[in-house]
């Protein structure tokens, strides 16, 4: 009996110390970062869909981890814990943010397979990474329209599985980069549907992302991204989506103003066309001694052919990084909506919601 | 305006890191001793750093390490060859690493642990102190 459990125990440290031997860590780098939110409807008091009660939210916490296998080959992913999941209770959220594999040919001509964040405009690929940026939320204009008036939709779906083809150049001594990203596209028609659209797609029709920058100056940086896929013939709705983005950047010394616009159009199951538009406009100025105050005006037109219906959400702004890595940051967000809006979290109605945050990446 | 930016940043760089006169340099580019690369251009350094580049001609992986950028090498740089603040340049990198586009270059504290790492990383490239000398790396020039 001792013989066998030192057997065992053998076999097993050896199993240990081949794979440690295995791993060059040098090669291997964890990051993360995770943040918790409180949110509070201030105005109207006791109506609306806003959180009355200053409710903590354990938004996330994520690894990401980056393993340069070759020196062409680099294996990367962002593994996510969000709202404090807990799958006894069924709550919360586990996901691979993305996880896929890079092979670079050259610097321009780099190729990714797997599982990723659809590359459009400035914030999708980091919308959970709150330590990128400096508001508690990114801008909803572009990124979840529907948050700020119920009818409008999405410009393009979060993830997808495929193959991506990107890199970086320059023409003359200005900078641009590229990325084409082909995916199974947004197939979902509810959350019952079994199909998995990151294992099987239910149509021919692949969705086709793209985007192109380019840094006419050091402080200057202007993009454009476009976004195309039919939906799955299980869809009684919608046939297609189309949409376009632009983004600007500026930056000098402490100034930065960011700045996008989107546009799409939706096919419906008759044939008629819903057209959407939003944008907004964030200048903020950040202090050496880590304060940053920012504003925002996220503006959204939910159908370009009705009248009266547009939201706007209006942040006023501060964010304090008192340490590298370490912000607090409060805003208050007024929603406000034409006569005709559905206002996402309070129908019908103007609505004052504060929020704040406690952000750590490392 | 394109060639008086260019003339700046080479002015910058040959007031930072003073090619070919190590004696009166601050800065030094030191690189692993069995890369061919004998110079680079300003460009190509600031593109090295900020991810852009990240493979040598020869297809082998560039590994850049810096001073932390709390030090006053490393903001030097920072400032001086990358043309960003302190907290610009995390910003960028924040945003490109969580979106899935690789690590920041590596840090460290001092001079001598920079050389420590370009020696025994092949590929890799750093910024040192100019006074540093030490034979198992080799500083390439900066060309136009």
């Amino acid at each position: 009996m001792k013989l066998r459990f030192w057997g065992v125990a053998g076999l097993v440290c050896l199993a240990i110390s081949t794979r440690v031997e295995a791993i060059d860590w040098d090669k291997v780098t964890f990051n993360g970062y995770t943040s918790l939110e409180i949110e509070r409807q201030l105005e109207p008091k006791g109506e609306g869909r806003g959180d009355p009660h200053t409710s903590f939210d354990a938004k996330e916490f994520d690894i990401v981890l980056n393993i340069q296998a070759t020196d062409s080959i680099r294996a990367t992913a962002n593994i996510i814990w969000e709202h404090g999941p807990a799958t006894e209770d069924g709550r919360g959220n586990i996901a691979l943010e993305y996880g896929f594999v890079e092979y670079s040919y050259s610097d321009l001509f780099r190729f990714r397979a797997g599982k990723m964040l659809t590359p459009f405009g400035v914030f999708n690929e980091i919308h959970t990474a709150k330590i990128a940026f400096l508001s508690v939320q990114e801008p909803l204009s572009l990124n979840k329209p529907d948050r700020i008036v119920k009818s409008a939709f999405r410009f393009y779906p979060r993830y997808g599985s495929g193959l991506s083809f990107l890199g970086d150049g320059m023409i003359g001594s200005k900078r641009w980069e590229y990325v084409v990203f082909i995916a199974n596209g947004d197939q979902i028609v509810s959350k019952d549907d079994p199909n998995n659209p990151y294992e099987l797609d239910d149509n021919n029709s692949k969705s086709v992302t793209a985007r192109i920058r380019l840094e006419p100056t050091e402080s200057f940086r202007v993009g454009g991204s476009y976004y195309r896929d039919s939906y799955s013939a299980k869809n009684k709705r919608y046939r297609s989506l189309a949409a376009s983005g632009l983004e600007f950047e500026f930056n000098r010394g402490g100034l930065q103003v960011l700045a996008e616009a989107a546009f799409a159009s939706r096919e419906n199951i008759d044939r008629s066309k819903t057209r959407e538009a939003t944008w907004y406009i964030q200048p903020a100025f950040h202090f050496e001694n880590g304060v940053t105050p920012y504003v925002r005006y996220d503006w959204v037109d939910p159908d370009r052919d009705k009248s009266s219906d547009q939201g706007h959400d209006l942040i006023v702004g501060v964010n304090y990084e008192f340490q590298p890595g370490f912000m607090v940051r409060i805003e208050n967000n007024w929603f406000k909506g034409q006569k005709n809006t559905d206002l996402a979290s309070y129908p019908g109605g103007d609505y004052n919601e504060i929020k704040a945050s406690i952000v750590l990446g490392w | 305006m394109n060639q008086l930016r260019r003339f700046g940043i080479l002015a910058a760089l040959i007031l930072v890191i003073g090619v070919g006169r190590a004696q009166a340099a601050s800065t030094l580019i030191i690189v692993h001793k069995d890369l061919a690369t004998s110079k680079i251009t300003a460009e190509e350094l600031e593109s090295i750093y900020l991810g852009k580049k990240t493979l040598w001609e020869s297809g082998s992986k560039i590994a850049p390490v810096i001073l932390i950028e709390d030090s006053a090498g490393g903001k030097e740089f920072i400032e001086t060859v990358l043309s960003k603040t302190v907290p610009q340049y995390r910003a960028y990198w924040k945003r490109r690493l969580f979106s899935g586009g690789g690590s920041f270059p590596r840090s460290f504290p001092s001079s001598a642990e920079i050389v420590d790492f370009v020696a025994k990383t092949p590929g890799a490239i750093g910024v040192v102190d100019g006074s540093t000398r030490d034979e198992r790396v080799k500083v390439v020039a900066l060309s136009k």
